[in-house]
């Protein structure tokens, strides 16, 4: 499987800071790099896959069902564009008004079903891929939270997580459809939280951990 | 209505935060708008060739066959299908949204598409391995990705009792 490792070092790249806004933008990369390409492994894949289809559309079922595709498309895309605009506002002045140590402080204090809740609430509206969630998670445990609580928020961020439902999910899926997958996961998060604070793993890595 | 619900929500919240950045004059809201442009030039191409993309694989598939085996009777087996496909499906969200999407043109049923997508949050491959192993460490990974793997079994019937 191809990950798009660039071994180029961290220094001097002020990307680092601010990271990356939408919650996994495609191009899952590791964290020493936090710098992402525009374009990638992912994008060529997708650009290939829609060159072969719509060829092969054009060809098998003729170019007015190419055409009768291509406007529906477009259509989708001016749904969503207003969307995507608001979004990716909103994601980066919730970035700038809130730091993370802010957010972090708060889980070491809160424990208890208020500190799932609490987990739960960020996750869902916190702006950041996989490189600002996982840290996080990992700040949470040295701040103080358990196990329970990191799992919580981790699972939210995945499940209910307002930013990719709206820019990356809503763009293919009905937004009823993603309303009522993310209604039937979020109680499941609490679940999950409940279950592993009742497991009682450790909630900050241990040395030995590969 | 949720469309409209939703709209005011995002946009409500969108104005509120603009605004508290404004109020700062400090250049927030400047450099929020920057961030938010970059960030923009990063999503727009992928989102576009995605959409298109996924309409095309759409008007392609084997609209029989999806029906059989994910469409909305095809139940149980459908959704432990659908769960096993979105674990493995390969790659970010463009991918995985745009698979679920096409689905659902072909005529797949929506728990069915709902457990793919849940179960690709949940397992997503890419992220799990580039991620969340080296930050979280491989034996938190192995407790989380175990506590939920009855998840999307578990979204996918209770979305064959909603309404949609």
């Amino acid at each position: 499987m191809k990950t798009d490792y660039t071994p180029e070092p961290s220094a001097g790249v002020p990307a680092a800071e601010e990271g990356q806004l939408i919650a996994d933008a495609g191009t899952a990369r590791r964290p020493e790099t936090l710098k992402r390409r525009r374009i990638d492994g992912g994008f060529v894949f997708v650009v290939v896959v829609a060159l072969c289809a719509s060829t092969a559309v054009w060809i098998l079922k003729g170019p007015e069902r190419f055409f009768a595709v291509l406007g529906d498309d477009a259509q989708m895309l001016v749904d969503i564009a207003p969307k995507v605009v608001a979004a990716v506002l909103l994601a980066a002045w919730l970035r700038l008004l809130v730091p993370q140590a802010v957010i972090a402080r708060q889980f070491g204090e809160n424990s208890g079903l208020r500190g799932l809740l609490l987990a739960i609430g960020a996750g869902a509206i916190v702006p950041g891929g996989p490189m600002t969630a996982f840290p996080l998670a990992v700040s949470f445990g040295r701040a103080g939270a358990d196990s329970g609580t990191v799992v919580a928020f981790l699972s939210s961020w995945l499940l209910v997580g307002f930013n990719r439902a709206v820019v990356w999910e809503m763009a293919f899926i009905d937004h009823s459809i993603v309303g009522w997958r993310m209604a039937l996961c979020l109680p499941l998060t609490l679940l999950l939280g409940l279950a592993a604070r009742r497991l009682g793993w450790p909630s900050v890595r241990m040395g030995d951990d590969r | 209505m949720t469309l409209i619900i939703f709209s005011v929500f995002l946009w409500g919240a969108t104005l509120a935060l603009g605004g508290m950045a404004a109020r700062r004059k400090d250049g927030t809201f400047g450099h929020g708008v920057r961030l938010a442009l970059r960030e923009a030039t990063f999503v727009a191409p992928r989102l576009v060739i995605g959409i298109l993309g996924a309409g095309f694989v759409a008007e392609l598939l084997p609209a029989e066959t999806i029906r059989t085996f994910l469409g909305s009777g095809s139940g149980s087996l459908g959704i432990l299908i659908a769960t096993a496909a979105g674990g493995i499906v390969s790659g970010g969200p463009v991918v995985a949204y745009a698979v679920g999407g096409a689905a659902l043109a072909a005529d797949a049923g929506v728990p069915q598409v709902m457990a793919f997508v849940t179960a690709w949050l949940l397992f997503s491959v890419n992220r799990t391995i580039v991620w969340e192993v080296p930050v979280m460490g491989g034996r938190y990974v192995r407790s989380r990705m175990l506590l939920s793997l009855p998840v999307p079994l578990a979204v996918g019937h209770l979305a064959l009792l909603l309404p949609v």
